[in-house]
């Protein structure tokens, strides 16, 4: 991913303006450049990583005021207003595939991330277990 | 292809092409978005490659497969399945 990406979300966003400066920087993530990585070549084979980018990115701001009285006795009125903001945003990448250029041929080797699918596995088994479970007992 | 200016994105894009020998070989991805005026998402995914063969004068496309959301997705698809037929065993 490109460094203004990085950059994007440990900045500042003081005003709308300075946030959708941010958000066009967020962006950059649609292009391919942020997909596939740089060719390397080595011994006559050269590989391109190919990963997964996601980003997102959100902010508000908000103001009010009012009138009201110093205290009870006094006619004087005080003008009280305030302001605020705040945003968040994450972006991730996974890695995908390989391609992986020969002079040979050109072949495109997947990369399994094996914790996410063990999260997924042990979260649908887990599902399942007790849903079974719950209505054996319901029984 | 979508403008930046809509408020959703969905298009293909071609990357640098590399050339090795006779072959030039480029790379493709999918953006799928979302841009609203406080917020915006972006899922940009590569969806294969494009290999020209000068020699042989053809070209052929190679999907590139995410082993890694179809295991998933195959797995909470499973656990829907488990779901529906519990519920389903349920009512009857």
């Amino acid at each position: 991913m490109s460094n203004d990406l990085n950059k994007l979300f440990i900045e500042k966003i003081p005003d709308q303006e300075k946030a959708n400066e941010l958000m066009a920087k967020l962006f950059t993530v649609t292009q391919p450049e942020a997909v596939f990585s740089p060719p390397v070549t080595a011994h006559e084979q050269t590989v391109i990583t190919a990963s997964e980018v996601t980003a997102a990115f959100g902010f508000g701001f908000g103001s009010g005021g009012g009138l009201a009285p110093d205290n009870e006795n006094s006619s004087d009125t005080a003008v009280n207003i305030g302001g605020g903001g705040g945003g968040g945003g994450t972006a991730q990448a996974r890695p995908v595939a390989a391609i992986i250029i020969t002079p040979q041929k050109v072949r495109v080797e997947p990369i399994v991330d094996v914790t996410k699918i063990s999260i997924a596995f042990f979260t649908t088994f887990g599902a399942i277990i007790s849903l079974l479970y719950k209505m054996k007992r319901g029984r | 292809m979508s403008k930046l200016t809509s408020p959703f994105l969905y298009y293909t894009r071609d990357g640098r092409s590399v050339r090795q020998g006779h072959r030039i070989i480029t790379p493709r991805s999918q953006v799928i978005g979302v841009r609203l005026p406080f917020a915006a998402f972006v899922w940009n995914r590569p969806i294969g490659v494009t290999i020209v063969d000068e020699q042989a004068n053809n070209s052929h496309y190679q999907p590139i497969n995410d082993i890694t959301r179809l295991v998933q997705w195959g797995l909470y698809g499973t656990s829907l399945l488990v779901l529906a037929i519990s519920l389903k065993k349920r009512s009857t």
